[in-house]
């Protein structure tokens, strides 16, 4: 009996979890949107990650509605938002083009690890034309104390 | 000539039966008294009076209670009632009209907290039609004030008598732990009390009530002064002890290393471990610190908390410090459980 609970209750959270997966693969589509705004909104971690990296890896060069555009700001300037999270928010966000995120990066480099900095570096990346902020700020991560941000700086802005 | 005697004698009975009929007429078309002001044998002294009026005698009856508990209303809430219906206008001539009565008796359902209890509607009248009004019902609500004192009082006795079981039972609990429950018992008794006690201000002329022991908000700042003199034993082996203690600090409780004889209430046994993965496709490597801590009280177990810090750096001493910092923004959860198990 319990092991017929045990396995009906692994099968039923596998089932919860697969349909979450489900709906973040089928956000492709520009008219998903409102999907991807709900599943940012999810408690569970994993399900906002994984929602930031599918549209990260969609290379969408602009947002595709200004309320998906909230949903991801939301989630970069809230503190108590897991740094993972948060690098991806910026890392999509710069790749958008959307320079009211500059301030929450530069607030969110100060406190988050190095792989959450180091995406947030690569948001700021695409504002720095625009943002004069974002070029500062990457002017001063070449001094960062992660030698690969210092050098990640470093050739990008010897790039420019 | 007895032709003439009984022609006068037949109008002398037709108008000494006429006599009465008028009389009760006027009697019944003449205001009564107690529609203006309170008047005997209905004296506000030994009633509580509430006077509505409505096109039908149901509606004059409701607005008669309405009148009747907004008295209880404005007492309890401190504000005043914006509807100018049915008790002001009542007694004014001025007719209302049906959705100000809906309107009287919702914000009456709203704002009475409390229940009518002995309302008897003791008279009725009927403003008769003229040409530039409809007929117009009028009713008289009363409450005997003596009556409803007494129930009041026997109410108030009970309340005080299960309070005062409830403060016996604190007395007896030696944790601050154990006496919440029957803190948390006591706030809906507090409440019913202060209640009642709001209510019997209107009732008693002399607003002689006897003021409530014990208010929910003195109750609320005694069980936060005993939060305040309360100490939490960490021991100084346990892991991450500095962030813990930072993230337990707005708890205002004090944490100490061993366990001093009276005032501990609370132990938290933490252990944790660190965990490193192999660099990914970006070369970096991500390390989580584990801390499994175990709240107890009196020696119960009371909750057992599992906390992560994640991280990933291209250096791993980094990233595994990187992790405990991490962790440090999750220990909110710690604080947030404490919290909840010693709050009312």
């Amino acid at each position: 009996m319990v092991t017929l609970i045990t396995v009906g209750f692994v099968l039923g959270t596998g089932c919860i979890n697969n349909r979450h997966l489900r709906q973040i693969s089928a956000i492709p589509t520009a008219q998903n949107s409102s999907k991807a705004s709900k599943l940012l909104t999810q408690k569970h971690r994993y399900v906002r990650l994984s929602t930031l990296q599918q549209l990260n890896s969609l290379q969408w060069t602009t947002a595709p509605d200004a309320e998906l555009s909230n949903t991801i700001l939301t989630l970069l300037e809230e503190d108590s938002e897991w740094c993972p999270i948060r690098g991806q928010a910026a890392l999509l966000l710069g790749t958008w083009q959307n320079t009211s995120a500059t301030g929450a990066i530069v607030e969110a480099l100060t406190i988050c690890d190095d792989e959450s900095r180091y995406w947030m570096l690569k948001g700021l990346q695409p504002l720095a034309k625009a943002d004069p902020i974002a070029l500062g700020t990457i002017q001063s991560l070449r001094n960062d104390a992660d030698i690969f941000i210092r050098n990640e700086a470093t050739q990008w802005l010897e790039g420019q | 000539m007895t032709s003439m005697i009984g022609l006068l004698g037949w109008f002398g009975t037709v108008w000494m039966i006429g006599i009465p009929s008028a009389e009760a007429k006027k009697r019944k078309d003449t205001q009564p008294c107690w529609v203006t002001q309170p008047c005997e044998p209905y004296d506000s002294t030994v009633y509580l009076i509430g006077v509505g009026s409505g096109s039908t005698i149901e509606d004059a009856d409701a607005a008669a209670m309405g009148a009747l508990s907004r008295q209880f209303s404005v007492q309890i809430t401190q504000r005043q009632t914006s509807v100018k219906d049915t008790s002001e206008t009542s007694r004014g001539s001025k007719s209302i009209s049906e959705s100000d009565h809906q309107r009287l008796r919702t914000e009456t359902g709203i704002e009475s907290q409390i229940t009518l209890e002995h309302v008897t509607v003791a008279a009725h009248w009927l403003h008769q039609s003229t040409k530039e009004q409809p007929e117009r019902h009028y009713a008289l609500a009363v409450i005997p004030r003596a009556e409803w004192l007494r129930e009041i009082d026997q109410e108030r006795n009970t309340l005080g008598s299960d309070i005062s079981k409830l403060k016996m039972q604190i007395q007896q609990k030696s944790t601050l732990y154990e006496k919440l429950p029957h803190y948390r018992s006591m706030l809906p008794l507090l409440d019913q009390d202060v209640a009642l006690y709001n209510q019997r201000q209107v009732v008693d002329v002399a607003q002689r009530s006897m003021t409530p022991s014990l208010t929910r908000r003195q109750l609320i700042l005694n069980v936060e002064q005993q939060r305040r003199t309360m100490a939490i034993v960490l021991p100084p082996e346990t892991p991450h002890r500095s962030i813990i203690s930072e993230a337990l600090s707005p708890l205002e409780m004090s944490i100490v290393t061993s366990s001093p004889p009276k005032n501990t209430e609370a132990s938290i046994v933490c252990a944790s471990k660190q965990t490193l993965q192999d660099p990914d496709a970006y070369q970096f490597i991500k390390a989580s610190t584990h801390l499994q801590c175990t709240i107890t009280s009196g020696g119960q177990v009371l909750h057992e908390v599992e906390l992560i810090g994640k991280a990933s750096s291209r250096n791993a001493d980094k990233a595994q410090q990187q992790s405990i910092q991490a962790l440090s923004t999750e220990l909110k959860a710690l604080y947030t459980t404490m919290d909840t198990l010693w709050s009312l």
